[in-house]
């Protein structure tokens, strides 16, 4: 027995060198990137392991070199998370029969064991960013290129979505079909606060990973490079994604009146982008379990790990800008806080059938130290509370550089230089732009107490 | 304990050999059916150039212009459709049956190459003049094809089905007259059942 504990441990420790460290904490790791972001240069901070990296650090560190405006360095990170995510877009893009990732692993260890697997939101943003890099680098036919992955990795994401349902549907049908199962699941609904993924504002978007932000940057791609077929969807799509929003509708008008290029004019795109994408935390729910063997009665105590999000509570609302003394008004259209929660509240019931398969084989181990009784049965039990502790949290890992908000903004303005103000935690922050080409780009984020100003390269 | 070491093992094999498997690619027909999606696809877009421009071929009506001009297709659906293929397909059967007699002129869309093309021969110096295209010479449309897509999407009480209409409408018109002088639509409709 004491054998099969010391090769136990050994398998842990082994699985702990991995990259895909089941042990990791990546709300630690997040921490530790957020402040340092905060207290030092961002070219210092940490974006995970450079020496280990994985799709993770491709999208944190691309992320970051893009805050600095080193856009050709971004993509390139960028693009190593893209050829990954490439792949699985391709088995899912004209099919919902495409392999659904390997359980067997997440069953037994925990979903941080695998190789992480980008959320929705995540996917799109990723293609969205890259578009943004080519149209600072005034490449517009690779940002077209780009534009179009983002809405063909969507369609792979609903064919994804639609296998995942039917799965859903088997694990609830094993969960009803088994008292055992039931009565964990019945005791998860009670202890589990649903209230952040299941608020009205949450259940009212469309998906978790169609943005109403890349749909209208799309729609402005496709305008700039003359083919209205293309961009009229963009807009419409943007529409339907944030349907208080006056921007899309009135582009939609431009579009079809003709009225969007003016001689010697500049139609600019400015997006705000706002604090960083919630962060993911394990959390422990203990549930008393009754066992009974032929020779005892006992009462285990199951623990289960679910995500729980912790929102950027600095990022609350976008900032006021001025373009020539002017007050900009600028409108709200991605909220990825409100997207990381759908898209939580979407996994729910994978967690819940992965949580509820771990419990069983725990609850089997400890059938075995209950049955034992005396002093095997309490080394086996405190192997499997250690193994328990170690192995079994919920996976914390997300694109964390994400901003929590992006506002939009489009106005025309005349060839030549303008003055961008913007005041940011009590700190006002100038700019010249220089505007001579009929579609431009200014991208701007806050995060922390940190600005950073992206503007396109001039022709 | 055994178990479970046994598990490892074997989702670590299973994990290994997941890992070996490579994707196949292969060519299809590209006139086979796709009838994996709802949207807009590449069978649709033939489909709907076939069937309209033999239908306006069939009607005879374009001969009825000695020239004629295709304008892009224009997308009112909310998906990305990327009408310049249909409007290429549609010039392309027209230009190339035999019972077209009308010509087919360039549209305002593909006006910037001739006008760069023309600018290239006459301005630049580099070219011999007897050999150049002369400005001025160009042929206007008499007549112009104008055409749109649009799309409705409903969904049934249930939830469980979807139902996508494309409706593509084409007309011929004279350009000088601004008369209407052929019109027609196809319907496309898909079905998508959880």
């Amino acid at each position: 027995m004491l054998k099969n504990i010391l090769t136990y441990s050994l398998i842990i420790t082994s699985v702990a060198a991995c990259a895909n460290n089941p042990i990791r904490s990546y709300k630690d790791d997040s921490d530790k990137m957020l402040q340092s972001l905060n207290t030092s240069n961002i070219e210092s901070t940490a974006y995970g392991n450079p020496k280990n990296p994985d799709i993770l650090f491709y999208m944190e560190y691309g992320t970051a070199l893009r805050m600095m405006s080193n856009y050709d360095s971004s993509d390139l990170q960028l693009g190593k998370a893209q050829s990954i995510v490439d792949v699985w877009t391709n088995s899912w893009s004209n099919t919902t029969g495409g392999e659904i990732a390997n359980t067997a692993i997440q069953m037994l260890v925990n979903d941080s064991a695998t190789d992480y697997e980008p959320k929705g939101y995540e996917k799109t943003m990723l293609a969205t960013y890259r578009a943004l890099n080519h149209i600072d680098n005034n490449n517009w036919s690779n940002a077209r290129i780009e534009i179009k992955k983002m809405y063909q990795t969507e369609q792979a994401i609903a064919n994804y979505n639609q296998a995942m349902y039917m799965e859903e549907k088997a694990s609830t049908n094993k969960i009803n079909n088994s008292p055992k199962e039931q009565q964990l699941y019945t005791q998860i609904l009670q202890k589990y606060d649903f209230s952040d993924i299941n608020s009205p504002q949450v259940l009212a978007l469309k998906n978790a990973y169609q943005s109403a932000f890349s749909h209208y940057l799309a729609g402005f791609v496709f305008e700039a490079l003359n083919e209205p077929s293309l961009s009229r969807p963009g807009y419409i799509k943007s529409g339907q994604l944030a349907p208080l929003n006056k921007l899309s509708q009135k582009s939609i008008d431009n579009l079809d009146s003709g009225n969007t290029v003016r001689s010697k004019y500049t139609n600019v795109l400015i997006i705000q982008e706002v604090g960083h994408a919630p962060q993911l935390k394990s959390h422990e729910i203990h549930i008393p379990f009754p066992i009974s063997t032929r020779n005892a009665s006992c009462i285990t105590n199951v623990n289960l790990f679910f995500p729980t999000l912790v929102l950027d509570k600095e990022a609350s609302s976008g900032y006021s800008y001025f373009l020539d003394g002017k007050f900009q008004n600028q409108e709200l259209y991605s909220n990825y806080n409100l997207m990381a929660a759908r898209s939580l509240h979407d996994q729910m019931p994978h967690l819940i059938a992965r949580n509820i398969s771990a419990a069983i084989r725990n609850v089997g181990v400890s059938a075995a130290s209950c049955a034992e009784g005396g002093g095997v049965g309490t080394i086996i039990n405190i192997a499997n509370i250690i193994t328990g502790a170690l192995l079994d949290h919920a996976d914390e890992r997300s694109w964390v550089l994400l901003p929590s908000k992006v506002y939009l903004n489009r106005v025309q303005l005349p060839f030549g230089k303008h003055n961008f103000s913007i005041v940011v935690n009590g700190m006002t922050y100038t700019q010249t732009i220089n505007l001579n080409t009929s579609y431009q780009i200014i991208d701007m984020r806050v995060i922390g107490n940190k600005f950073f100003l992206n503007t396109q390269k001039l022709k | 304990m055994k178990k479970i070491l046994t598990l490892l093992s074997s989702a670590a094999i299973i994990s290994i050999i997941g890992g070996c498997a490579s994707p196949k690619v292969s060519y299809v027909d590209a006139n086979s059916i796709n009838n994996l999606t709802t949207n807009f696809t590449m069978t649709d877009l033939l489909q709907v150039s076939q069937s309209m421009s033999i239908k306006l071929i069939n009607s005879g009506k374009i001969n009825q212009c000695k020239t004629y001009t295709v304008s892009p297709v224009i997308n009112k659906t909310d998906q990305y459709i990327d009408t310049s293929s249909i409007t290429q397909s549609i010039q392309d059967r027209l230009s190339n049956s035999n019972v077209v007699t009308a010509n087919y002129v360039v549209s305002g869309a593909e006006m910037q190459n001739q006008v760069d093309e023309l600018q290239r021969q006459n301005q630049s110096g580099l070219y011999d003049k007897s050999t150049t295209a002369k400005t001025g010479n160009m042929s206007g449309a008499e007549c112009r094809i104008d055409g749109f897509v649009n799309n409705i999407t409903t969904v049934s009480p249930d939830g469980k089905t979807m139902r996508v209409d494309y409706q593509y409408n084409m007309k011929l018109i004279n350009v000088q007259k601004g008369m209407g002088l052929w019109s027609d639509q196809k319907m496309i409709s898909k079905a998508l059942t959880n």
